[in-house]
């Protein structure tokens, strides 16, 4: 019992460095977890675009497109950050990125749109365990 | 030695120049042979090792922007006296900051990165097909004769916008139906679902400098058709049919034009690759009594700094197409249907040009219009040049709302008339000077407040409020959108 409060007071002493916004943020990003052997599917869907976006696993391009794309990725055993940047320069553009698992429904990691007056770029990541 | 940096290296100490260095005292017809031979040696070989698909270049700038960042985060790490630990840094939260800040800013400066772009890489990204899509729907935005005025923007394409691209065949407004010719480009298109919007837009860049619209059942007013206030009736209501042809005959604006590509696909695509592959590099490995969440500061440290990075370059774009110049020309004509021999033909000329956040726009226009007022037999002309310009500078971006400017417009018109001695009545040159603010508000609308003065009074009709030869416009209905559930 008094093993776990400790741990509690340790935890809550970290995040209190942490500035409020990014803990916040740090809550939110989104964790794939890939059992061993099944596979990893980032799809892609965009409006129209001139700059090409970028998604990358591990510091290796998965997807540079303008276009709808839909890759699997070769996921490591371990900790890594599928990331994402998507940046727009022609009206009514819009993109949405998700992924699914073994060709399960796709969750969505990322949805934005000039419909709904985002911002015209985007940094985005989730913590992939495999 | 990744193959990135390895290529680099390679080009830098090109075998064939050290080679011909060397032999500046061999002789004759043996040295020139021994030369040409090297020449086309040196020639083959570095496009031998350049990575010629898209996979492969893409893996040679990621190999080469790992090996800068770990040298680069390194370096700074250093300075910054914390350290490398796990592909993420071990110290005070300020002192990461200035770290992977220094570590960015060096990334940015490496040039070599934009080289593994080669031109057959660029065109592969632009022609990739696509196995499922529906080509965006625009608005037509008509050049209704009920709602023109001048000056007028020279494109189709504004700023960024696809206007010229008119997905759907026909608009209508209040009191006209529009047709517009440039979706007619559209309608015959094969190949909308197969190729990206940037593809397409290429393969139809000629038949994109036309633009025009048909529109059928305007109500106009008199004096909008003659563009002279002075004759009686000049306020009344005709039914008119009116067509307009508008061509592109210098620059473009539109992004997804080709001259635009090596900044939009190549060092934009540059911009996203270099983004992505640094935020997917940082490691998230929890320290020793760090809590999950705790190890992934580094990450959003590093998100927070690439988003500025990436929101700088992507307003550089922005900023460098709406400096280009563009002109345009139009033809336009006005008939009344119920009124047999009142015509008007117009002539305009349509120039933009942006200089920082400043946009200009000039117009100058010759309309010849036929009048029967005094019977068929008595027509008459009214000819008229009109010059006109404005200047809209985009004030305050983000202050009011997040990515939007105040827009300030102030600009002016001056209509000439050519021949009066000929006209029935007398009449006067005129002119106007305008300014106008639209300040944006949540949900995307924007509240609009105009004043004008002019030697015509009568063209103030439709301002809101009138005192002698000045006239207050405003519109306070986007207000209600403040209050609209999701603004």
């Amino acid at each position: 019992m008094a093993k776990k409060a400790r741990r509690r007071t340790r935890a809550a002493t970290t995040r209190a460095t942490m500035p409020a916004d990014e803990a916040a943020r740090a809550a939110a990003v989104p964790v794939i977890l890939v059992p061993a052997g099944s596979l990893l599917e980032v799809v892609v869907v965009v409006g129209p675009m001139v700059i090409p976006y970028t998604v990358a696993y591990d510091g290796r391009t998965v997807i540079k497109s303008l276009v709808d794309r839909a890759e699997p990725v070769a996921v490591k055993s371990g900790s890594f950050l599928l990331a994402w940047s998507f940046a727009h320069a022609v009206k009514e553009w819009s993109h949405n990125i998700g992924f699914s698992i073994d060709g399960g429904p796709i969750q969505v990691l990322e949805k934005r749109s000039e419909a709904k007056k985002d911002p015209d770029h985007s940094v985005g990541f989730a913590l992939v365990q495999g | 030695m990744t193959s990135g940096v390895f290529l680099t290296i390679q080009k830098r100490t090109n075998p064939v120049a050290v080679f011909l260095s060397r032999q500046k005292d061999t002789r004759g017809l043996l040295t020139l042979v021994v030369c040409v031979c090297a020449l086309l040696l040196g020639s083959v070989s570095p496009a031998a090792a350049q990575p010629r698909t898209r996979a492969q270049v893409d893996a040679a700038v990621d190999e080469r922007l790992r090996a800068l960042w770990e040298k680069f985060l390194a370096e700074a790490a250093r300075e910054a006296g914390v350290t490398v630990v796990n592909r993420r840094l071990s110290g005070a939260r300020d002192a990461k900051v200035a770290a992977y800040t220094k570590a960015l800013d060096r990334l940015q400066n490496d040039a070599d990165l934009l080289d593994l772009f080669t031109p057959q890489y660029v065109q592969a990204l632009v022609d990739e097909r696509v196995e499922s899509r529906v080509p965006a729907s625009v608005n037509a935005t008509a050049t209704n004769p009920a709602t023109a005025g001048l000056p007028e923007r020279s494109g189709a394409t504004s700023l960024l916008a696809l206007a010229a691209d008119l997905a759907s065949l026909a608009a209508a407004d209040k009191s006209a139906v529009s047709f517009n010719i440039s979706a007619l480009a559209f309608v015959s298109l094969k190949d909308t679902e197969l190729y990206s919007e940037i593809a397409n837009y290429q393969r139809h860049s000629f038949a994109r400098r036309f633009t025009g619209t048909f529109v059928f059942g305007a109500k106009i007013p008199e004096n909008e058709i003659t563009g002279y206030s002075g004759f009686p009736d000049f306020d009344r209501v005709l039914d008119a049919f009116a067509w307009d042809v508008k061509v592109r005959v210098w620059g473009d604006k539109d992004p997804r034009s080709a001259r635009w590509t090596p900044i939009t696909v190549r060092a934009g695509g540059l911009l996203t690759q270099k983004t992505a592959v640094i935020m997917s590099l940082i490691g998230t490995t929890p320290g020793p009594g760090e809590a999950p969440e705790q190890a992934l500061e580094d990450a959003l440290i590093v998100q927070t700094l690439l988003t500025k990075r990436l929101g700088e370059g992507v307003a550089a774009i922005k900023a460098r197409l709406a400096r280009s110049p563009q002109l345009s020309v139009k033809f336009a004509g006005t008939h009344l249907t119920k009124e047999a021999g009142s015509n008007k033909y117009s002539g305009t000329a349509m120039f933009d040009i942006g200089a920082g956040p400043v946009d200009i726009t000039a117009n100058a226009q010759y309309a010849i219009t036929d009048d029967i007022r005094q019977g068929v037999e008595q027509l008459f002309q009214t000819k008229i040049w009109t010059l006109s310009g404005q200047v809209t500078s985009h004030l305050a971006p983000g202050v009011i709302v997040s990515g939007r400017t105040l827009d300030w417009t102030i600009g002016g018109s001056y209509a000439m008339f050519v021949d009066t001695a000929s006209l029935p009545v007398p009449i006067k040159n005129t002119w106007k000077i305008f300014t106008g603010v639209d300040v944006p508000i949540g949900g995307g609308g924007r509240i609009p407040v105009s004043i004008v003065y002019t030697t015509d009074p009568n063209a103030l009709t439709k301002e809101k409020y009138v005192r002698g030869q000045i006239g207050l416009s405003y519109d306070f209905s986007a207000l209600k959108q403040l209050f609209s559930p999701g603004s």
